[in-house]
């Protein structure tokens, strides 16, 4: 070794020529990469030391004997003959190719290639140069970084399968049967990896009564789940204590706004309602909490919307005020609560998917069942594709026709 | 980015505060807008002006800062007046029940000049 | 999305000649044809397209459901055909294209009144007798290689492509089409071409057939190149004196001459 100082363009250096002996036959052959030159079939023409060192190959054993591809795993032939030799070929040059070469005993030797094609003197190719490098290190590093992403993408798996776990749990397990009705839910989750904020639930009251609602939380994430969490539990046990839907919805409201008084407000849009049965149909009692109108879909076909206009949404205001309506379902009509999830659906650059929208679309679906209001509404859902970017809960009741059709 | 997109500002003005929101307030960018409105003192008679005339986007948590800045306009016993609201953002605000509680006007110039002819009323 | 701007169809040659669809493999995009299209050029019209996922095709249309089999790529040749409405075409499928050609011809025979399968090769891993030359730990490594190139590529790969000073015009197209070879659609495309099994698709085939193979082919060996033969019914056979799996760049005057005189036999 030198000491710094001493070389060239210190000014105090020894000149090139007092450079120990190189010539250019020993410079080939002890090169710090491997040379290799072949005839256009791939023939190999002559070989360096250093590359034959690597291989631990004799040169008699290799040149005029072997072909290039013969010294590449059978996956990197393929891949040499599918991408490099057609490139090379084309273009006359190729560099920063990783294969691997397979060593006289068996072991790979992980390199990076770069071949240029020789013209003669009449400009036609004739031989081809390859430049074979030593590539264990960037091997190594490369490993690393597929075994990143492939722990990257477990990671991501777990992460949906938490949300998905975590979702489930805020949201009935399966409906209860309601004697003279039928009864049908669908989530439709945006994201895989966050949990959304909707939620609903359908349950017994007292002897033929029965309470459900629909909502939709501010936000997503981990803190709307807790708060969607708190909204199911509060919902159900404020029924139990005073069925009324305007109380439940008030008692709610109280709930949520003493909880996150001086934080981030936390709020929600709701419809809660009392599904009591009457003869051959069923009487709802709805009070709406600034949510987006049900829709109810009547035996004939006809469409319209239940609009609650004046109820407030629930947990932001000290006092919020809450709108009831009552309303009557015969044999063939259905109700569908949805959330904003649908009706804000992007339809263009500046349109969105509206209530009217919906009302509209679903207008003259007979026989309006549960069941078959769910199955249009996804259909719908599907054809908006990437339009819909937040989560859509739906639930939908209806009373079966009495001819029986439809069930 | 939607922080790019996003600026917000503060001016007085001899009735209150005008407070101007542009670009997109989203969850991102509400908490920002949520500590401003907090931080804001408020005498009772006086002015909140959101001027979200050159808002882009509104999700539900640019709607919690209308709402926070109502209830903190309140506790100060002072007014706010929302100016130049998207229409879509105006549907939603009506959806949840909210649009009685503001005072919406079109442009920062008749929020302000109604608020003088009303204080020149009143006097 | 039409298909003419989804599949970037390229029509080009003697508007007044016999239609000759060409269609590329697996590995690069239209490109490899450029050294047989002046060739052929002269006295037939000459279709080209990218396959989608591949060249200047658009990518959003690659879903993983409709390009995990073949059938799905011999959807769009068809398409193309329909949308162009091409008459007695002469479809020439190279290495995976040939079982895509094989699949079009057999599902919708009208369009076609001949095909040319060149190194085609029905099976690429070995099965019982039949010798395809390939094992799944072959393919596996294969898919490897792919990985490891991708990772190194997109960022080395370009400018060594791009700064090609002796032949500029070769710099765009080239970057375009490996840049714009996303590794997800690759290794998916890598899968369905060397784990698909068309064998018993050949005997199908009801147009008249040459089989285009190479005496040293890597990719597809020359008992694959027989049993093809073999197995379609009537078909012709010609091995040229060429090495490597693409004849259409290594021997750019007999392959169009091998297809030129099957054109125009009766």
């Amino acid at each position: 070794m030198r000491a710094a100082g001493e070389w060239p363009g210190g000014g105090t250096g020894p000149p090139f020529s007092a450079l120990p002996e190189e010539n250019v036959e020993d410079l080939y052959d002890n090169a710090p990469c491997g040379y290799l030159s072949t005839s256009l079939d791939g023939t190999i023409a002559k070989i360096n030391a250093t590359l034959l060192r690597w291989l631990g190959y004799e040169r008699d054993a290799l040149v005029g004997r072997r072909s290039f591809s013969d010294l590449l795993t059978v996956g990197g032939r393929i891949y040499y003959e599918t991408h490099f030799a057609p490139l090379l070929q084309m273009q006359g040059e190729l560099g920063g190719v990783a294969l691997e070469l397979k060593t006289a005993d068996g072991t790979r030797l992980p390199v990076l290639l770069t071949s240029a094609v020789k013209t003669g003197a009449d400009g036609r190719p004739h031989s081809i140069r390859t430049m074979v490098f030593d590539a264990h290190d960037r091997r190594a590093y490369e490993q690393e970084l597929l075994r990143a992403r492939e722990e990257a993408e477990l990671e991501r798996d777990r992460v949906q399968r938490l949300a998905r776990t975590l979702q489930q749990t805020l949201l009935p397990p399966a409906l209860p049967e309601v004697p003279g009705m039928e009864v049908a839910a669908y989530y439709h989750p945006a994201s895989l990896d966050q949990v959304g904020g909707d939620f609903y639930d359908l349950f017994p009251l007292s002897g033929n009564t029965w309470g459900f609602f629909l909502g939709d939380v501010s936000g997503k994430g981990e803190n709307a789940a807790v708060v969607t969490s708190l909204i199911r539990y509060t919902l159900r046990g404020a029924a139990v204590y005073d069925p009324d839907p305007a109380s439940v919805l008030a008692h709610l409201n109280t709930v949520l706004y003493q909880a996150h008084q001086g934080e981030y407000p936390r709020f929600c849009t709701v419809i809660y309602g009392n599904l009591r049965l009457d003869g051959a149909g069923a009487v709802m009692t709805v009070a709406g909490g600034g949510h987006t109108p049900a829709l109810v879909l009547r035996a004939d076909g006809t469409s319209s919307l239940l609009h609650l206009r004046g109820g407030q949404l629930v947990g932001a205001l000290e006092e919020a005020r809450f709108v009831v309506d009552e309303i009557r379902l015969e044999p063939g009509d259905a109700i569908l609560l949805y959330t904003d999830g649908l009706t804000e659906a992007r339809t263009g650059a500046d349109r969105w998917y509206s209530e009217e929208d919906l009302r509209d679309d679903l207008s003259g679906l007979v026989p309006a069942t549960a069941a078959v209001v769910i199955d249009a509404v996804n259909r719908l859902l599907e054809s908006l594709g990437d339009g819909v970017e937040d989560d859509t809960a739906l639930l939908a009741m209806s009373v079966p026709s009495q001819d029986g059709a439809g069930t | 980015m939607s922080d790019d997109a996003f600026s917000m500002s503060l001016r007085p003005v001899a009735a209150g505060v005008v407070l101007g929101l542009k670009g997109d307030v989203d969850t991102h960018t509400a908490p920002g807008v949520l500590a401003g409105i907090r931080g804001l003192v408020l005498r009772e008679g006086e002015l909140l002006v959101l001027d979200v005339s050159g808002m882009r986007f509104c999700d539900s948590s640019g709607i919690s800062a209308f709402i926070a800045a109502r209830n903190h306009a309140a506790a100060a016993r002072a007014d706010v007046v929302l100016v130049g609201v998207p229409r879509q953002t105006l549907r939603v605000l009506g959806m949840i029940g909210l649009d009685a509680l503001f005072t919406f006007r079109p442009n920062l110039d008749d929020a302000l000049s109604a608020r003088d002819a009303n204080s020149a009323g009143g006097a | 999305m039409d298909v003419i701007a989804r599949n970037n169809v390229v029509v080009t040659g003697n508007e007044t000649g016999p239609t000759v669809l060409l269609a590329h493999g697996f590995g690069c995009d239209q490109n490899l044809w450029r050294l047989v299209v002046p060739l052929l050029a002269e006295r037939h019209r000459v279709v080209l397209f990218d396959h989608v996922g591949a060249g200047r095709s658009d990518l959003s249309a690659w879903t993983a459901e409709r390009y995990t089999s073949l059938e799905g790529y011999a959807d769009d040749v068809l398409r193309i055909c329909r949308e162009l409405d091409l008459r007695d075409v002469v479809l020439v499928g190279h290495s995976v294209s040939a079982m895509i050609a094989v699949l079009a011809v057999n599902r919708e025979p009208q369009w076609f009144a001949k095909l040319v399968l060149l190194t085609p090769s029905p099976c690429y891993v070995d099965d019982g007798d039949y010798r395809g030359g390939f094992s799944r730990a072959d393919i596996d490594e294969l898919l490897y290689s792919l990985e490891s190139n991708y990772l190194g590529w997109s960022a080395a790969m370009a400018p060594v492509i791009m700064g090609n000073p002796g032949r500029p015009e070769l710099g765009e197209e080239l970057t375009n089409s490996f840049c714009r070879t996303d590794p997800v659609i690759a290794r998916a495309f890598a899968r369905t071409t060397f784990l698909s099994d068309n064998r018993a698709d050949l005997t199908e085939v009801s147009v008249p057939t040459l089989v285009v193979q190479c005496a040293r082919d890597a990719i597809a060996p020359r008992e694959v190149g027989q049993f093809v033969h073999e197995q379609v019914r009537g078909s012709r056979l010609v091995t040229l004196d060429a090495v490597g799996h693409c004849p259409q760049l290594s021997d750019p005057g007999p392959t169009a001459e091998a297809i030129t005189a099957f054109v125009g036999a009766h």
